[in-house]
């Protein structure tokens, strides 16, 4: 059974009077012991998806339909203690800008010891900290490192104790929103490496989300590729990457530069991705899509199924309404 | 958790690590001229106040004769004697211990008011934080100095009541600073983090809010002190203050009353009126000079 199922999960904000949906009938599965990447370009729902599974959507949002079943569990729904009780225990998250996700004027270690003594509140300050530096050298932070201070970190260090402290309360499920976007690309593959290990040292289930198709490549088992707030492809890595179906997916991919094949350039995708309180009509990449034919602006294409476990949605492949 | 390094390569540290140079905050505010000037001021005057507790009675003992009233400043006496033949120089001292009692401890209630209300508002926000607002704005536009006037003649006289009047009158500004810091804090990550493992608001706002506010909350404590030192020493300049207490505003009171001004005794005039003022000084330039050196543009990496 899988741990995380999304079903149709739509989630609205509302800003100035107006609806924006951030995130539109989105569906995936993810299952024990895999590593789920969540791909698609700023502003196209990911970080909305990942907060509303951690119950932290901001006040002004809200999951407006479908749901969201983790561990056997409905969790739309729940009240905030119920949700505290899941949050760092259940579930860690992970966050971008690794500076920012640490308190600048409290130690490293005593951070990464907070889950542990949030959520197990009989443990000892002693034993939370032995723990704690369990965990940030499992991470490779050299124990004289551990009671420093935030600004006494690098961005690598940042991002390790970032992760340390996510996985301090061993939740289940590892949420990286974007976890190496803000490093560079030495640091980027340290921590990826990094990561690939503690799945493997702790039997994590991760859902990775991030715009960087490389580093998908690199970690992830399965893709779901989302564009404006709806999930338009989904497969195992290796069928997204060499038999991509959508034209979306197909130009993301194009999008990245392979000095192996093509000497190193990139095709751009032409125009922008669109609003979300006014979008396209039928397709929402048809205004962009070099296939796009009359019926794309007029009717959102279905779920077409292709060999193996990929799925699309697109007009080009008729549409068997497989439901993704 | 046993398990084995699953770094497979540690983050190297040497040189990597920005540690910058930087002091506490103290030895930076020593950097600076004004912090210098302030701290070197606010320690004599607690030397001064120590001293003055320790050696004298609070009020000092009055002149045995006539003569020693109104006594020209000597070698006996180094501020001269006022108009019952006590050392102007003795009462001087243990006003210091006065104004520097009623600054610090009317400013902690002030504070301590005002930080409560200012996190959970800026926290909680919504409904609560425009409640709580609302009357917050009541206590700043509510002209203070009339209030406190007004509470301090009704209630006991004593030095506890002024020190709590004047802690409950100034407890709205510092709140909306507070308030406003809070609300920036709270959309950095880290709080979102906090959330993100499960963490209680309210243990949120002891652990990450709370120290991330505290310089702020600090160097304004320290000019709400001048502040307060100063409307202690109007209260007991209109005889508001402990009848049975000595004061800086009390001796500039009795100075007015006894005619001291008139006949040109400036020893009992000038001093207590130059000594409120060097106070008020000194708390205020450590407080501007900690405001600038605790500013977040400064701290910003």
């Amino acid at each position: 059974m899988a741990l995380l199922t999304i079903s149709d999960l739509t989630v609205e904000y509302r800003r100035a009077g107006r609806v924006i949906r951030a995130a539109d009938q989105v569906s995936f599965d993810i299952e024990p012991g895999s590593v789920v990447g969540l791909v698609g370009e700023s502003g196209s729902g990911k970080s909305t998806l990942a907060l509303a599974m951690m119950g932290l959507l901001p006040r002004n949002g809200a999951v407006t339909g479908g749901s969201i079943r983790f561990d056997g569990n409905e969790m739309t729904g729940l009240g905030e203690t119920e949700w505290r009780s899941v949050r760092g225990r259940r579930m860690g998250m992970v966050f971008q800008g690794a500076m920012n996700s640490l308190n600048p004027v409290r130690r490293v270690l005593d951070q990464v010891a907070e889950p542990i003594r949030t959520h197990e509140p009989d443990i000892s300050k002693a034993d939370a900290g032995e723990r704690a530096r369990e965990l940030l050298s499992l991470v490779g932070i050299p124990a004289d490192r551990h009671r420093a201070y935030p600004y006494e970190y690098s961005g690598g260090m940042r991002q390790r104790a970032g992760i340390a402290m996510a996985l301090s309360g061993r939740p289940a499920l590892l949420i990286a929103d974007e976890p190496v976007t803000a490093l560079d690309v030495i640091v980027q593959a340290r921590i990826l490496r990094l990561l690939e290990n503690l799945r493997e040292v702790l039997d994590l289930t991760i859902l990775f989300i991030t715009h960087d198709l490389g580093v998908v490549a690199r970690l992830c088992d399965r893709v779901v590729v989302l564009y404006a707030a709806r999930a338009v492809e989904e497969g195992t890595v290796e069928e997204i990457y060499d038999h991509p179906k959508h034209p979306y997916t197909r130009a993301l991919l194009e999008s990245v530069p392979n000095f192996a094949r093509g000497r190193g350039k990139s095709h751009g995708i032409p125009g922008t991705p669109p609003s979300l309180v006014n979008p396209p009509a039928g397709c929402r990449f048809h205004p962009r899509c070099p296939d796009a034919m009359e019926i794309c602006s007029t009717h959102a294409p279905a779920w077409s199924r292709f060999a193996g476990t990929q799925v699309a949605t697109c007009h080009l492949y008729g549409g068997d309404d497989a439901g993704g | 958790m046993s398990v084995p390094s699953a770094a497979s390569a540690a983050e190297p540290t040497t040189g990597e690590s920005p540690v910058r140079e930087r002091g506490g905050a103290l030895v930076e505010l020593w950097r600076t001229g004004r912090g210098k000037i302030g701290m070197i001021l606010l320690a004599a005057f607690v030397v001064y106040g120590v001293a003055g507790f320790l050696a004298y009675e609070n009020p000092p003992a009055a002149g045995e004769t006539v003569e020693d009233r109104f006594r020209a400043p000597s070698v006996d006496h180094l501020l001269g004697t006022d108009n019952l033949g006590r050392s102007v120089w003795e009462q001087l001292a243990v006003g210091a211990g006065i104004s520097l009692a009623v600054g610090v401890a009317a400013t902690a209630i002030a504070v301590l008011i005002g930080s409560v209300v200012g996190i959970t508002s800026g926290y909680i926000g919504g409904r609560f934080d425009q409640v709580a607002m609302g009357i917050t704005d009541m206590f700043i536009t509510i002209p203070a100095l009339p209030l406190i006037i007004v509470l301090a003649a009704v209630l006991s006289r004593g030095l506890p009541t002024i020190i709590v009047v004047i802690g409950v009158t100034s407890w709205a500004v510092p709140a909306r600073l507070i308030r406003a810091e809070v609300l920036s804090q709270r959309e950095r990550t880290f709080i979102l983090r906090a959330r993100a493992i499960g963490m209680r608001p309210l243990h949120i706002m002891w652990t990450h809010v709370l120290p991330n506010v505290a310089g702020i909350v600090l160097a304004n404590a320290i000019l709400l002190t001048a502040a307060a030192i100063l409307t202690e020493a109007v209260l007991a300049f209109l005889g508001l203050g402990d009848p049975s207490l000595i004061s800086w505003g009390k001796m500039l009171q009795n100075a007015f009353s006894s005619g001291a001004t008139s006949l040109g005794y400036w020893w009992v005039l000038i001093p207590p009126g130059l000594l409120i003022t060097l106070m008020v000084l000194s708390f205020t330039l450590i407080g501007n000079a900690l405001t600038d050196v605790i500013d977040p543009r400064r701290r910003e990496e």
